[in-house]
């Protein structure tokens, strides 16, 4: 009852009257939770030790149940026991920096990191383990705080949490030389361990909170991508040398001693320089974020269990009639009219709406960034030689042209509409096309005539307008014909984009190798043209060439895959939905 | 009632030795099926009985290793598109094109079968209205409560205007106040010369609702007919139990 109780105003860490509570043995609960006001309520610390014992019995069970469980858990818990153990050892031994204040800022990077990769891993792309659902103590006498605090521990007893709360005690552990600082680097580590998984459950509670959270969570799985991709290659540019990797250590981590990700972290190196007043302001700190993790983590509960009653309520009354009479389905702002414009406009509308062709949209800004880091490194002065940013429109036109391939494997079985309709094979190919168009032209040409103006380079638009556009229209009519039939597993609808598709195997491996094999010999006339051009002295002449050559032969291939492409899925359509709804 | 010479247009659905073999099991065991035209038909069985892949085979999703289908005399796998724009499918446990609104939807499914897009527009409109979707038009499908899916796929289904609704376990997790409505609805375009086909778990509810009723068990055609001469003055429960078989007798839980 408690859990949504509806007299109760605790959903944040205030209660003034509670820190003279009970003798908790949580650390920053006890100031929050105004436990104990009522008899049969179950207590700050009962509620730990019954939600420590239920998490155990609950992974116990799971590995009597299922030997493949428990065999798989012991090779995760020595698998990433041992990695763990060994990034231990690493930061316990190895030498440490001769500044303090550089060793310091290990420190606090180390924890920052610890903290960051649970808060945006966890949340994001793997999730969290929903072993304990706080929704299922929704029947019971407990109160938000005891339970999400009892949740923590019970957390930080599980093998991912020992393992989390094991590295950061080694990192420190790493103070031993300094026994004034041990004492904080252990604190440190423990509070280090627990705002990483307070934050990571937290952050994850809010999300799913949230009324539109299936659009932030889209989002927000698309938009860390980016720097994952990039991470590497920008470090690469910015920092040139080891030192200066050093040289930003220390104000980096300057800055991250007072947020969530490095307050504990940073006690420890401030006390080894006999700062102990500092050290006890950052721990200080760092419970205080500790507390508004936990907080964070409660008041998400809240939202969750208590769901706000205008989910979609506040849609104006009377769309009804209207909603249908303005034509909603559109194309390039159209409405549309058959079968094929009908599809065009769904997928255009998967295309910005759905993650995992998002995904394929993040990666075109990428490919130029990467391009241009590549193309810099180079010698710019040496010779006559084209930029490899000129690239940047081939690559965008092979990917959103191969993007086609995915398409009926992402409807899954909501191809069954395209089934039962009885839609021409033809006409759901062209859809398709059309939808990935509406993006992919703009892109392509975009990159094409980007790359070109970037370096002023305007006498090679016609080569690299040819051979973007060529590639567009074969690899698209490849893809039509190939992926009438011939599908592969892909994360489900729902799904986050960079989930691992189940039971994918040697199908997508093959396709996808066909994929790239068939798109290098399609091309191949294009390829010719564009070498032509480059050997034979890059004349106008080739130039206009190439872009004729790229116009009608990829408009010939893209005519003869959507055709073929059609034709087979008209004898296989049911084949093939069957082989998607297996997926 | 059984149609005499097979690709008979009097009949909604006829079905003949509808075979289907998934790796060692025998999902279809060479299955006769007649469903008169204008008739409210409950095809009812056992889990794991072959009802669905049946329906599958009758609705051009899932090819018979044997046998035929015509849907009022067009052969479904011969002349697929035109079996096809006469038969309106309801499937159970697909998913859908989550990610457009309700009215979107209606009107994609519309624009799939080929139909002008004034009537998509109008008919949409209306079907949302009946449905009791109105408001919820604007709003993307994933977001719909499981029966509010049923539903706007239930328009989906009638878009077109078909001759033939196969609707696979239409009523799950619809809340009762939308199964009234939506029998009222099957049951006016039942009046009107169309025919319903509903796969079901609920015997009651087909008792109650369909006027013919086929019985499929391990594969096999065990029962057809209208509703009154399959249970044969027993409740269709009873008799579908009968048929079945699989009841346990003896020792029930003797502690409780």
């Amino acid at each position: 009852m408690a859990v949504t109780g509806t007299d109760r105003t605790d959903g944040v860490p205030a209660a003034p009257d509670a820190a003279a509570g009970r003798a908790g043995s949580g650390t920053a609960a006890r100031s929050l939770g105004p436990d104990g006001r009522r008899a049969p309520e179950i207590g700050l610390g009962r509620a730990v030790g019954i939600l420590v014992r239920l998490r155990w019995a609950l992974m116990v069970s799971g590995w009597r149940r299922s030997t493949a469980t428990f065999v798989f858990s012991i090779i995760g818990v020595l698998y990433f026991g041992g990695l763990t153990l060994l990034a231990s050892a690493a930061v316990v031994f190895a030498p440490a920096p001769e500044s303090m204040a550089l060793r310091a800022a290990v420190t606090t990077l180390f924890c920052a990191g610890l903290v960051l990769g649970w808060s945006l891993v966890a949340p994001f792309i793997t999730g969290v383990d929903a072993t304990l659902d706080p929704r299922s103590f929704q029947p019971y006498p407990i109160r938000r705080l005891p339970l999400v605090t009892g949740l923590l521990v019970g957390t930080l007893t599980t093998p991912q949490g020992v393992l989390t709360l094991v590295f950061a005690l080694a990192v420190g552990v790493s103070w031993r030389d300094h026994p004034a600082a041990l004492p904080w680097g252990l604190a440190g580590g423990v509070l280090t361990a627990a705002t990483a998984l307070a934050l990571a459950y937290g952050v994850t509670a809010v999300l799913s909170s949230y009324t539109g959270q299936r659009r932030i969570r889209d989002i927000v799985s698309v938009l860390v991508f980016i720097p994952l991709m990039l991470g590497g290659v920008v470090l690469n540019r910015i920092v040139d040398s080891f030192d200066q990797l050093v040289a930003l250590a220390e104000p980096v981590a300057a800055v991250l001693a007072w947020t969530p990700f490095g307050a504990a972290g940073a006690a420890a190196g401030a006390a080894a320089s006999g700062a102990h007043l500092t050290a006890a302001v950052h721990l200080a700190v760092g419970l205080a974020w500790l507390a508004a993790a936990v907080a964070l983590w409660a008041w998400g509960l809240q939202r969750t269990v208590e769901p706000v009653a205008e989910v979609g309520g506040r849609r104006r009354a009377s769309s009804g009639d209207a909603t249908a009479r303005e034509r909603p389905l559109r194309w390039i702002g159209r409405p549309a009219t058959g079968p094929v414009t009908a599809i065009a406009a769904r997928c255009q509308r998967y295309w910005f709406t759905d993650p995992r062709y998002s995904a394929t949209l993040v990666v075109v800004p990428l490919f130029a960034v990467l391009l241009w880091f590549l193309g810099s490194r180079g010698d710019v002065g040496s010779g006559p030689l084209i930029p490899t940013m000129l690239l940047l429109g081939p690559m965008i036109a092979w990917t959103m042209g191969v993007a086609v391939s995915a398409d009926i494997a992402y409807d899954h079985t909501a191809f069954h509409h395209h089934v039962t309709a009885g839609v021409r094979g033809a006409d759901d190919r062209w859809g398709r096309v059309l939808g990935m168009g509406v993006l992919g032209v703009p892109a392509t040409l975009l990159g094409a005539v980007g790359s070109v103006a970037l370096y002023g380079m305007w006498d090679h638009l016609a080569v690299v307008l040819g051979a973007s556009v060529g590639t567009l229209a074969c690899v698209t009519g490849m893809a039509s014909l190939l992926s009438a039939r011939l599908v592969y597993a892909v994360p489900k609808p729902g799904d986050s984009p960079f989930a691992t598709p189940q039971g994918a195997g040697m199908r997508t491996v093959v396709v996808q190798m066909a994929s790239l094999l068939l798109s290098l010999l399609i091309t191949l006339p294009i390829t010719a043209c564009v070498v032509a051009y480059l050997l034979l002295g890059m004349t106008a002449l080739w130039g206009a060439v190439t872009l004729a050559v790229g116009l009608l032969w990829g408009g010939g291939v893209l005519l003869l895959g959507v055709r073929l492409g059609g034709r087979w899925l008209d004898r296989t359509a049911a084949e093939t939905y069957q082989t998607v709804a297996r997926f | 009632m059984r149609a005499e010479n097979a690709p008979d247009p009097d009949f909604a659905l006829v079905a003949r030795a509808l075979t289907k073999r998934f790796g060692d099991r025998l999902a279809l065991q060479g299955l006769d099926l007649d469903v008169p035209a204008g008739s409210f038909f409950g095809v009812v069985g056992p889990n794991g009985a072959g009802k669905t892949t049946a329906l599958s085979m009758a609705t051009g999703l899932l090819r018979p290793d044997h046998g035929r289908a015509w849907i009022h005399g067009v052969d479904v796998w011969q002349r697929p598109r035109e079996a096809k724009s006469r038969v309106g499918v309801l499937a159970d446990g697909v998913r859908t094109f989550d990610r457009l609104s309700g009215a979107q939807l209606v009107t994609y499914a519309g624009l799939l079968h080929g139909l002008d897009a004034d009537v998509v527009a109008a008919r949409t409109a209306d079907l949302l209205r009946v449905m009791d979707l109105a408001d919820a038009g604007r709003k993307p499908v994933v977001d719909y409560s499981a029966g509010m899916t049923k539903k706007v796929l239930l328009a989906a289904a009638m878009v077109h205007a078909p001759d033939v609704l196969v609707l696979d376990e239409p009523f799950e997790a619809v809340d009762p106040v939308s199964a009234a409505n939506i029998r009222d609805i099957l049951h006016s375009y039942v009046e009107r010369g169309g025919t319903v086909i509903v796969s079901s778990h609920v015997m009651d509810l087909v008792q109650r609702m369909c006027s013919h009723v086929a019985v499929i068990a391990e594969g096999r055609l065990v029962a057809s007919g209208t509703v009154d001469e399959v249970r044969g003055g027993q409740d269709l429960e009873e008799r579908f139990v009968e048929l079945v078989g699989g009841r346990h007798a003896g020792e029930g839980l003797a502690w409780l």
